[in-house]
């Protein structure tokens, strides 16, 4: 088959899709029609060729049997009897078969003959005589003008005599009636191959019903109705590509749900800032003071989107292959220049749980980032003097990280999507860092690394983040196929 | 004197519209969530409201829907951050007098806060 769009298949999938359907269907009627008409010539040829050769096989016997009979006879022959005698009552006294007939010589001289339908020896004089003038039994056929004439000669001896009887039969008759039969047996032959034929293209036509309902539900596809379904109907293999096929549809549909529903978030989260800045520049006064808070905002709110911007590209560079720098990290120091770090967002009860110890290799910078976005977390669903905690540990290859604060919490159908982008546990702006992608920067990273995040928190008692990631992330590839492999492992670990 | 009730969480908002109103010399009040929206609408004596739909608390439909179930006749202005067609059909459904689709042009939308207020205060005896 060939792929490459004609340009026809160019001008409009519609027509394009009716092209291909129809070929196939074409196709596969031609290919049935093909192969049975060749069966069919093939077996009438067959038949033919095997019901000759049978005929010729009861034929040689036919004419075996007639020296059978003489050998038969001559024994009841009287004494005196001669040769020429005998052969002459044998061949009265035995009329032919149908194109049969019987020649007997004595010493090369035709004395009697007796056949029926077309005379051998108008068809076949000479080699008949020949025949007649030899001395050992010889078989076989003798092209003739109507055919071949099979013949069966043997030498008589009666009393010192010698002679040969020649036995004939030239087919004609019985070679017309195999092709009859074979003739009849053709016709119905094409008859039965023609209905098949036709049935055959019924049965494709059926056979492609679920492929044009695929084409059509493709077809809406390609022209944006995501919506709609292949009807599943049973358990063949057609049904399972729709299933397949369905399932793609589903992915497909919520792959675009997930980036018309980030765009509007996106354009959402730039609009506010936008908005501000144009409304403080629109209303600025003309004395310094007011000048300088107006500047303030603006520079201020365009801090804001510029962070904005950084953490949407964070995201997008975090699915790249050389998102991470891996290095050494002891896990003991890096947990105190976390609680450092964290101690600077705002005025809380830091505590420090305990540190890990050992090494880990892993990206440096981008780990202490998700710490400090789970810690900025955690700040702003606490109020002044309010306990937060952060702590480290290793066990057996992997490193665990949390931060554990006894704020507000997170009530149970938020933390179901608190890790997807601008899902805020919320509503309205947050102050501080941010417009909901802390979190899906965090699972971003971790995810980078191989690891998990997890989330156990209950409302008005706290919540507790808990970073696993392994000692040495697993390289890239092998983390693919995991993924691959167990796609349900990135829903558990929400 | 017009008193107009600003009911927006995000400060900075609320900061330049109350800037922009009171230079075209209206009195304001600023609201950041839904419930004391309701409350202050109710209780208190405004001839307009200006109102986000995302507030925390209660969203701007609620506390709309409240404040015309009591009979309120108060003129609403909504602030719709979204374009969303649905958003401000849900909004006049509700009772809203006008939508403003972010309220960036103050100019326009402090006019169209007077006009508003004119239109009720023709109407409203006082």
């Amino acid at each position: 088959m060939n792929d490459e769009p004609t340009p026809l298949e160019r001008d409009g999938p519609r027509e394009g899709r009716r092209r291909r359907g129809r070929g196939i269907r074409a196709r596969v009627a031609l290919t049935f029609v093909v192969l049975l008409a060749l069966s069919t010539l093939v077996s009438v040829l067959a038949l033919r060729a095997l019901l000759h050769s049978r005929l010729a096989d009861r034929v040689a016997d036919t004419l075996a049997e007639e020296h059978e009979q003489f050998d038969r006879e001559k024994a009841s022959l009287p004494n005196d009897a001669s040769l020429e005698g005998s052969l002459q009552a044998l061949l009265r006294e035995n009329p032919p078969g149908q194109d049969e007939g019987l020649f007997a010589f004595v010493e090369g001289r035709l004395v009697e003959q007796t056949f029926t339908g077309p005379s051998p020896l108008i068809l076949a004089r000479e080699e008949i005589a020949a025949l007649g003038r030899g001395t050992a039994r010889r078989t076989g056929e003798i092209p003739t003008a109507i055919g071949p004439l099979a013949y069966d000669a043997s030498a008589v001896e009666v009393g010192g005599e010698r002679g040969m009887l020649v036995a004939t039969n030239s087919l004609i008759g019985e070679r017309a009636e195999v092709d009859e039969s074979v003739l009849a047996a053709g016709l119905v032959g094409t008859v039965v191959a023609t209905l098949a034929a036709l049935l055959a293209v019924l049965a494709a036509g059926r056979v492609l019903q679920p492929m044009r309902q695929f084409q059509d539900v493709a077809a809406a596809a390609s022209e944006s109705n995501l919506s709609l379904r292949i009807p599943v109907t049973g358990d063949d293999e057609f049904n399972d590509i729709a299933r397949h096929a369905n399932a793609m549809f589903e992915r497909l549909e919520r792959a675009f749900g997930v980036q018309r529903e980030f765009i509007n978030d996106v354009g959402h989260e730039l609009r506010t800032p936008i908005t501000i800045i144009r409304g403080h520049l629109e209303l600025m006064g003309d004395d310094a003071e007011d000048r300088q808070e107006t500047v303030a905002i603006v520079l201020d709110e365009l801090n804001r989107m510029t962070r904005f911007v950084n953490d949407l590209l964070l995201l997008t560079k975090a699915e790249a292959p050389e998102f991470l720098r891996l290095e050494t990290i002891h896990l003991a120091t890096f947990t105190e220049e976390l609680a450092t770090k964290a101690r600077a967002l705002a005025p809380r009860a830091w505590r420090l749980d305990c540190a890990g110890s050992g090494i880990i290799v892993a990206d440096r910078q981008r780990l202490t980032q998700a710490m400090m976005n789970l810690a900025q977390n955690a700040v702003e669903h606490t109020k002044d003097g309010d306990e937060i905690a952060i702590g480290t540990a290793s066990s057996g290859g992997e490193a665990r990280m949390w931060v554990r604060d006894r704020g507000s919490g997170i009530a149970l159908d938020a933390q179901q999507r608190i890790f997807d982008r601008f899902s805020r546990a919320g509503a309205g702006r947050l102050h501080g860092e941010g417009a909901g992608l802390g979190l899906a920067i965090v699972r971003a990273i971790v995810d980078a690394h191989g690891g998990r995040v997890e989330l156990v928190s209950s409302p008005g008692e706290g919540s507790t983040f808990t970073i696993d990631v392994p000692s040495e992330p697993p390289s890239r590839k092998s983390r693919r196929r995991r993924e691959v492999a167990s796609p349900s492992a990135e829903h558990a670990s929400r | 004197m017009s008193r107009i009730l600003i009911a927006e969480d995000e400060p900075r908002l609320a900061l330049f519209l109350e800037k922009g109103l009171r230079a075209n010399g209206f009195t304001t009040k600023v609201v950041g969530d839904g419930v004391g929206a309701s409350a202050l609408a109710r209780d208190e004596d405004f001839d307009l409201l200006i109102l986000d739909i995302g507030l925390p608390g209660k969203d701007g439909f609620t506390v709309l829907r409240e404040v015309r179930g009591i009979g309120q006749r108060l003129p609403v202005l909504i602030l719709t951050a979204r374009d969303d067609v649905s958003d401000t059909v849900t909004g006049l459904e509700g009772g809203a007098d006008d939508s403003s689709p972010s309220p960036s042009r103050s100019r326009s939308c402090s006019r169209g806060c007077a006009s508003a207020c004119v239109a009720r205060g023709a109407r409203r005896p006082r």
